[in-house]
C-alpha cells in the first residue's frame, strides 16, 4: 500500500506535497454460483453496469512501526522525537496520514528541508504502517537586502540568516539597517523552535539601534536591547510573553532642547516582563476588506533596573464589507502608561499619516517647545469608507474618505494631575484633536501607499496641525 | 442680494487651507516653570560641612565663577551629563528655558567680574592645559578614581560600571590629543603629574602673597585653580601632586591657603542644599 503525492489546498503547512488518504478496493458484483432467477418472457432489459463499492479505510485501526526519512542532511534524534511523537501515537490510517502530514509540514516550515514526500507502507507485520520521508534539504544560509516602509521611516537592511543550525530548526538571524530615522541598527537573533513546532518559539534578542529623533524632539536615542520571548499560536490568536533588558540613553540634545527634554536625557536601564496577545482574522494586513484585528500589550518594568512603570497598550480594527467595493473600516487605539517619573522613550505619541491624520509626525499630544516629549496616556479612533473609483477596475486603487480623533496627555502636575483632575480627565475624553479628509489609497503587494487630502478640525495649542496633501506609507493604519 | 458670478471659485477663495485647524482648544500640558537659574552639577563625594560642593572641576570651576560674580541661582544635583548641551555637566538652565554650556557661563558673567591683566589668559591656559589632565585622569582613568565616580552618575549600578569603562576610554584618548607627548604612546600618569606640578610651581609664584590672582575680588583665573586645587585636596585616590601640597611647609602651601579661603568665604554650608 502506497500513498501518491498530489496537492492538497486545504493543508497549511504541507504545501508542494501531500498524501493520499482514501484507500480503495474494487469488489466485482457478480457472483457466479446464485440461483438463478426464472426464465421470462423476452423482453428488453437495461443491463445495469457492475457495482464498484468504495471501502475507506481511513479509520481501520492502525499503528505506525517504522519512519525513515532521507535527503536531509542534519536533523537530531531529540527533534525528530519530539516530531514524530503524533504521528507513531495515531490509531487509525487517518490519524497517521494528518500526523505525518503534520510533521512534514513542521519540517518545512523550520527550513530543515525545502520539499518532502511523504510514502507510507503497509508494515511487513500485519496492520501497522511505515512512514518514510523523502526530503529536498534546506537551504543552510540566506543573505538578503531589502527596503522596509512603515512608521513614516524608510529603512534599508542587510540580512544573513542561518538555517537548521543544530539539527533541530533553530535559526540565527543577523540584520544591520539604516533608515531616515535609525541611525544605525543592528539585531541578532537566535530562534529555537520549542517541541518540534513552528508556532511555538523561543526567540533570544540582542539589538543595538541609534534613533534620530530630532526632526520632532531635540535628541538621539541609543537603545541595547537583550530579550527573550516565548511565543505561541493558538487557534484564538498568538501569545507572546516577553523579558526585556534594555539599555537606553537619551543623548545628544543640543542647544535646543526644552528643560523637559532635558529631564528625561541620560542613561536607564529598565528590566521589564511583558504579555501580548494577538487575533488577526483580516484578509489582508494593509488594506482589509473583512476581519478584525485585536492586540493588547501589557508591561511591567521595575524587576531589577532603575524604571518602574505599568504599561499598557491596546489596538482594535475592524473591517466590514458592504457590497459593490465598498469597505468600513473602524479602528481604536488606546494606551495607559503609569510609574512614579515616566521617561520620553516610554511615553505613547500620536499623529502622523500612520496614526492620526491632518497632523506632523508625533504632531499631537504634549510639547515643550519644539519637542513634542510624548504622552502617558492617549486614545486614537478612526473610521475609514474605502471606495471604489469610477473608471478604474482595478481592485487594488481604491477611494477613501476618513475621520480620525485623538488625544495624548502626561498624567503628572504637567498633565491631567494639574489641580481639577476629573475636569481635566473629562476634558481629555470629550475634546480630542480631530481630523477629516479624503484620497487615494493603493494596495500593494507590501504597503499601503494612502494619498490624502487633510482638513484638521479642532486642535490643541501644543499639536501641530498639517493641513494639505499628505503622502502615507506603511503597514497599519489608523 | 447680488448672486457671484462665479460661486465656486468664491467657496475656494474662503477656503484654503490656512484657516485650519477650524477650532483650538486649551493644551493639556503645561511646562514646569523655572523660578531661578539652575546651575547643574555632579555631585559631591563626601557630604560633609567644609568640603567641596562637587567632585567634578569644571562644575566647581562654574559654581565658583557664579558665586564669584554675585549671579543669582539654585545648584541643581544629579542631572545626566547628557542633559547639557555640549553632553558634560556643568550647565545653566535659565528661566527663559534656554541652556549655556560651561563655556558659555564666562561671557554670561564677564560684566561682574573683575579685569584681569592680559596675562592671566596664559594661566589659564597653562592650568587648563596641565592641572585639567591629571584631575581627569585621576578622577575617571585611575582605577580606583572611576570606580569612585562612576558612582556619582545618575544611573544604574551596572550601567554606571559599563560607563565608567566609557568615561576612562574617551577621557584617556582625550589626553593623549592634549599631550601632544603622548601620542601613540600608553598614557603616562607621571608625565600628568609632571605637568601639573610645573604648573602650580608658575602659579604660586604668580599668586605670591595676595588674597586672589586678580587683585582684591576673584576672577576667571583664581575660579580655575581654586576647582583645581580643591579637587586635587579633596581626590580619594593619593597622587604626587596631593602629597606635594598637604607636605609639612611645601612651598604650594598658599596654593592650599587660596583655596580654603575661598571654600570658606564663598561655600560656607553647602550641605544644606544637597
Amino acid at each position: 500500500m502506497a500513498s501518491d503525492t498530489g496537492s492538497n489546498p486545504g493543508a497549511s503547512m504541507d504545501d508542494g506535497f501531500s498524501v493520499r488518504s482514501i484507500f480503495s478496493e474494487a469488489m466485482s458484483s457478480s457472483t457466479p454460483n446464485a440461483p438463478r432467477p426464472p426464465p421470462a418472457a423476452p423482453q428488453r432489459r437495461v443491463v445495469p453496469p457492475p457495482k464498484k463499492t468504495t471501502v475507506d479505510v481511513s479509520r481501520r485501526n492502525t499503528r505506525v512501526s517504522q519512519f525513515s526519512i532521507s535527503g536531509v542532511s542534519r536533523i537530531r534524534q531529540g527533534f525528530l522525537s519530539s516530531l514524530l511523537r503524533p504521528t507513531f501515537e495515531a490509531r487509525t490510517v487517518k490519524e497517521a496520514v494528518d500526523e505525518a502530514r503534520e510533521a512534514a509540514g513542521k519540517l518545512r516550515a523550520l527550513g530543515i528541508a525545502k520539499a518532502v514526500v511523504v510514502q507510507m507502507d503497509k508494515s511487513e507485520d500485519g496492520d501497522a504502517l511505515d512512514v518514510h520521508f523523502h526530503c529536498q534539504d534546506g537551504s543552510r544560509y540566506i543573505i538578503k537586502t531589502g527596503v522596509d516602509v512603515g512608521d513614516s521611516e524608510g529603512m534599508a537592511s542587510v540580512t544573513g540568516r542561518l538555517n537548521n543550525i543544530w539539527g533541530g530548526g533553530e535559526s540565527f538571524e543577523a540584520n544591520y539597517a539604516r533608515g531616515s530615522k535609525t541611525q544605525a541598527a543592528f539585531q541578532g537573533t537566535l530562534s529555537i523552535p520549542v517541541e518540534a513546532d513552528p508556532r511555538k518559539k523561543v526567540d533570544i534578542v540582542a539589538n543595538q539601534a541609534v534613533l534620530d529623533n530630532r526632526p520632532y524632539s531635540s535628541h538621539d536615542e541609543l537603545r541595547r536591547t537583550l530579550s527573550m520571548a516565548y511565543r505561541a499560536e493558538g487557534r484564538s490568536g498568538s501569545h507572546e510573553v516577553l523579558y526585556a533588558l534594555s539599555w537606553r540613553d537619551v543623548c545628544n540634545l543640543g542647544t535646543k532642547a526644552s528643560p523637559s527634554l532635558r529631564t528625561d536625557a541620560g542613561h536607564t536601564l529598565k528590566s521589564s516582563l511583558g504579555y501580548t496577545f494577538t487575533c488577526d482574522t483580516r484578509d489582508s494586513s494593509t488594506v482589509p476588506s473583512t476581519g478584525s484585528y485585536a492586540r493588547v500589550a501589557t508591561e511591567f518594568a521595575g524587576i531589577g533596573g532603575d524604571v518602574l512603570f505599568g504599561k499598557s497598550h491596546v489596538e482594535l480594527q475592524s473591517n466590514q464589507s458592504l457590497g459593490r467595493g465598498y469597505v468600513l473600516s473602524s479602528s481604536l487605539h488606546g494606551g495607559l502608561l503609569w510609574g512614579p517619573q515616566t521617561s520620553i522613550v516610554d511615553r505613547f505619541f500620536v499623529g502622523g499619516s500612520t496614526s492620526v491624520r491632518g497632523f506632523e509626525y508625533r504632531g499631537i499630544g504634549p510639547r515643550d517647545g519644539e519637542d513634542s516629549i510624548g504622552g502617558d496616556v492617549f486614545y486614537a479612533a478612526g473610521l475609514s469608507l474605502l471606495t471604489p473609483l469610477p473608471l478604474v477596475s482595478n481592485d487594488a486603487l481604491k477611494g477613501h474618505l476618513w475621520a480620525n480623533a485623538g488625544q495624548c496627555a502626561l498624567l503628572d502636575r504637567r498633565g491631567l494631575g494639574r489641580p481639577n483632575v476629573s475636569g481635566e480627565i473629562a476634558r481629555f475624553l470629550t475634546t480630542p484633536s480631530a481630523s477629516v479628509g479624503f484620497g487615494l489609497v493603493y494596495r500593494h503587494s507590501m504597503v499601503r501607499v494612502e494619498l490624502s487630502c487633510c482638513l484638521p478640525i479642532v486642535a490643541t495649542s501644543t499639536d501641530r496641525p498639517k493641513p494639505g496633501m499628505h503622502f502615507g506609507l506603511g503597514f497599519q493604519f489608523l | 442680494m447680488a448672486t457671484p458670478e462665479a460661486p465656486l471659485r468664491e467657496l475656494l477663495k474662503t477656503i484654503s487651507f490656512t484657516q485650519f485647524p477650524l477650532h483650538t482648544t486649551p493644551a493639556f500640558f503645561a511646562p514646569a516653570e523655572i523660578p531661578r537659574p539652575q546651575l547643574h552639577v555632579h555631585p559631591p563625594l563626601r557630604q560633609t560641612s567644609g568640603s567641596s560642593p562637587t567632585c567634578d572641576a569644571r562644575s566647581l570651576q562654574a559654581l565658583a565663577l557664579l558665586r564669584f560674580a554675585s549671579y543669582d541661582f539654585d545648584t541643581t544635583y544629579g542631572s545626566a551629563p547628557d542633559a547639557s548641551p555640549d553632553g558634560a555637566l556643568p550647565f545653566l538652565l535659565l528661566p527663559s528655558r534656554a541652556a549655556l554650556s560651561a563655556t558659555a557661563l564666562g561671557d554670561l558673567v564677564a560684566g561682574s567680574l573683575p579685569e584681569e591683566p592680559a596675562d592671566h589668559q596664559a594661566y589659564v591656559v597653562l592650568a587648563e592645559r596641565n592641572l585639567l589632565p591629571a584631575i581627569d585622569y585621576l578622577v575617571w582613568v585611575d582605577q580606583d578614581g572611576g570606580h569612585v565616580a562612576s558612582r556619582m552618575l545618575p544611573a544604574h549600578p551596572l550601567v554606571q560600571w559599563a560607563l565608567g569603562y566609557q568615561y576612562a576610554g574617551r577621557i584617556g584618548s582625550h589626553l593623549r590629543v592634549g599631550q601632544p607627548e603622548l601620542a601613540g604612546s600608553t598614557l603616562d600618569a607621571q608625565v600628568l603629574f609632571e605637568n601639573a606640578m610645573r604648573a602650580m610651581d608658575a602659579l604660586v609664584v604668580l599668586l605670591a602673597q595676595n588674597e586672589f590672582f586678580a587683585g582684591e575680588r576673584p576672577g576667571r583665573l583664581d575660579a580655575l585653580v581654586f576647582a583645581c586645587v580643591n579637587c586635587l585636596l579633596e581626590s580619594p585616590v593619593p597622587s604626587p601632586v596631593r602629597r606635594a601640597l598637604l607636605r609639612e611647609h611645601s612651598e604650594y602651601a598658599p596654593l592650599v591657603s587660596f583655596a580654603m579661603r575661598i571654600l570658606e568665604r564663598y561655600f560656607p554650608s553647602e550641605e544644606e542644599k544637597i
